[in-house]
């Protein structure tokens, strides 16, 4: 009898006390999903500043940076390096994203994401020597050269718009 | 502000009532088949008992049958019944709510399918750790219990399936059900609108622990936890919080545990959780880092837990009042099999309340047990064969089975099919946000995400695979309608909000054309 009543006697305890409590809520409300939300502050995906708006940014900063990266290799700070080296990941990590909502069809973009983990293996190397410490040799293999111009060769595909 | 609290827990109840409805009579079908059908002598076979691989039995069987936390409440009961282990049992009754076929395939088509197939696993490891720990402390579990007089074939024995459904919908488990949906109204008791929507992030490592202390009470279908699952890995929130949700946010709910306690004691039951807690929580932050997703830029905010909270703001009453509010919502909200759930969950019902007072004057299983008197035997056809009841009782499983894999197929319609939707989804949201009808905005924004969904999982099941550019497609649209939800819930200006629309529109005419053409 004691195991019969017991969990019942927990629940309802336990309703009581939420029910003492249940706390307030903030001023002013919005309707989301068919659910009131208290609307405390503003509610948005932040995109990183060096995120770009489309895909022919992305190219551009890509090449920029690429560009900028084997110039300055061997002049640039180690920490300037290494925050040059994530935010040129950042972007190669989100280029199939954005090439995503661009107007490039499937074999097109098949091409970005394979250029994309071409660039992403070369700079994750990179990346690797200068987190540990090293500076990474200044030799950019063809290939990445290769790649950025045929992510360039893209780029009227992206926008067919007339 | 009671008022408030006190319909919001209303509208939780009623809203998981209904979710669970179906599942609910998918298990007292379960349960008729095993009592009447199998026997509990070849339950304890198909099951094993006190045995490690009786534990992968179970979590196999209950990974096939279509289930949730509250309808595995009457398959415990019987299977308790039939003399099977403790460790057994919760080795079943937390296996199936987590994957059923429908839910399996949506987290199939999730950005990381792996994260769902090592789910799977870890929910294997879960069990086996815990049930053969709990074998091993508590060795004699096995209840005996005398085994039911055979119903002579034919009807009666279908009908004395139905008798037993309808018996075991009006007692105890009735009961213990209702304990679990409480839970669900103690949650959004406890917890204001929108509290959760900051919380669970990967960076914090309390995540987990916050998680758990909600999923426990909490009540979700596999398809709630799953769509809830996907949420969290777009929005980059603590993968171990995630695996938590789905072991306790679908696994176990109130009812269960007051089950347990009612038939084991708390000694056992509270070492049998321990356990669980401990193999889960150790589990959660094993995988944390292993299997977050890289590619995703974390959102500071989530939407996935706003059901578990209170659906109204205190002081701000509906404009028709709660009661009114309550009805437009589940009218809303409930799908066509929640419906029928619940009808033939009410038929039931009506039916097991009339057999207890027909028991004052007849008792309906002594009819149904008497063997046909007489000596006369007529002629049988060679295809008259005698089928034993076990092999039924298997045919019946595999065919449930087979019908919610059926269900797939119509629940996930073709690509072709579903696009038709979506664009009336779709032209709904985009005219009424560019007009500034936002309430009906924010009513068909989920609908269309939806639709989203279903247009991958579809294609994945019509076509084996789904490529990541359609996979990309697809999230590069539900990114666009989440910000269009964010720009409207922020009353920002009605140019953004077309300009969005513009990009939006755009998105989901590339999104067609992806599904219709490069398949």
């Amino acid at each position: 009898m004691y195991h019969e009543y017991s969990a019942l006697f927990a629940t309802v305890l336990l309703v009581l006390c939420s029910t003492l409590l249940g706390c307030g809520n903030a001023t002013t409300d919005t309707s989301v999903r068919g659910v009131h939300v208290p609307q405390t502050e503003r509610l948005e995906h932040h995109q990183a500043p060096h995120h770009p708006r489309s895909y022919a940014a992305a190219v551009s900063q890509i090449e920029l940076r690429h560009a900028r990266i084997q110039a300055e290799l061997g002049r640039i700070t180690l920490d300037a390096l290494k925050r040059e080296l994530r935010e040129m990941l950042d972007i190669l990590e989100w280029l199939p994203t954005i090439a995503a909502d661009s107007d490039l069809k499937k074999p097109e973009w098949d091409q970005v994401k394979q250029c994309a983990t071409q660039l992403t293996e070369f700079y994750d190397s990179y990346a690797s020597a200068a987190n540990s410490g090293h500076r990474p040799p200044g030799t950019p293999r063809n290939e990445c050269r290769r790649a950025i111009e045929s992510l360039r060769t893209l780029m009227p595909a992206a926008d067919r718009r007339p | 502000m009671f008022e408030t609290i006190f319909w919001g827990a209303c509208l939780r109840i009623i809203q998981a009532t209904l979710q669970a409805a179906p599942f609910i009579f998918t298990g007292l079908c379960v349960v008729g088949l095993l009592h009447r059908m199998m026997g509990q002598k070849q339950t304890r076979w198909l099951f094993g008992s006190n045995t490690v691989a009786s534990l992968f039995q179970s979590w196999l069987i209950g990974m096939l049958l279509p289930g949730c936390s509250l309808g595995v409440i009457p398959i415990c009961k019987q299977l308790r019944r039939s003399g099977i282990a403790v460790g057994t049992i919760f080795a079943f009754a937390l296996s199936s709510p987590l994957f059923d076929p429908l839910s399996m395939l949506y987290g199939l088509t999730l950005s990381k399918p792996i994260t769902i197939v090592a789910f799977a696993l870890c929910s294997l490891i879960v069990v086996t750790i815990s049930g053969t720990i709990f074998d091993r402390m508590f060795p004699n579990t096995e209840v005996q219990s005398e085994e039911p007089p055979e119903t002579p074939h034919g009807i009666k024995r279908l009908l004395a399936v139905l008798v037993v459904m309808a018996r075991e919908s009006v007692s105890s488990t009735a009961g213990l059900i209702f304990i679990g949906l409480c839970g669900t109204g103690l949650l959004s008791m406890l917890l204001p609108a929108g509290i959760l929507q900051r919380t669970m992030s990967h960076a914090n490592p309390y995540s987990p622990l916050l998680m758990t202390a909600i999923a426990i009470p909490a009540y979700a279908t596999p398809m709630t936890a799953m769509g809830q699952l996907g949420s969290m890995f777009q929005h980059g929130n603590s993968i171990g919080a995630a695996f938590i949700l789905l072991i306790f946010g679908a696994g176990v709910n109130l009812g269960l545990l007051a089950w347990m306690i009612r038939n084991y004691g708390w000694k056992m039951s509270s070492i049998w959780m321990g356990l669980m807690l401990l193999v889960v929580v150790t589990l959660s932050y094993g995988i944390e880092r292993p299997l977050y997703p890289k590619d995703i830029e974390p959102a500071d905010h989530t939407h996935a837990f706003d059901s578990y909270c209170c659906p109204f703001v205190a002081g701000a009453s509906p404009t028709g009042g709660y009661l009114a509010e309550i009805w437009r919502r589940v009218k809303l909200d409930t799908q066509l099999h929640e419906i029928a759930g619940a009808i033939l969950l009410g038929l039931l019902g009506t039916f097991g309340l009339f057999l207890r007072w027909l028991d004052r004057r007849w008792i309906i299983e002594e009819w149904l047990n008497r063997k046909a008197g007489g000596t006369v035997t007529l002629a049988r056809g060679a295809w008259d064969i005698e089928v034993p009841g076990p092999v039924l009782a298997v045919t019946g499983l595999l065919s449930i089975v087979a019908f919610s894999i059926v269900g797939c197929f119509a629940y996930y319609p073709s690509p072709a099919e579903t696009l038709e939707e979506l664009k009336l989804a779709e032209t709904e949201t985009l005219t009424a946000a560019r007009t500034g009808q936002k309430e009906h905005a924010l009513h068909w924004l989920p609908i269309c995400e939806g639709w989203i969904r279903r247009l991958q999982v579809g294609t994945y099941l019509r076509y084996g695979r789904l490529s990541e550019y359609h996979r990309m497609k697809a999230r590069v649209v539900s990114d666009k309608l989440e910000t269009l939800e964010h720009l409207l819930e922020n009353g920002d200006s009605p140019d953004d909000i077309r300009k969005h629309v513009s990009e939006l529109s755009r998105a989901c005419g590339r999104l067609s054309r992806a599904y219709r053409e490069e398949l």
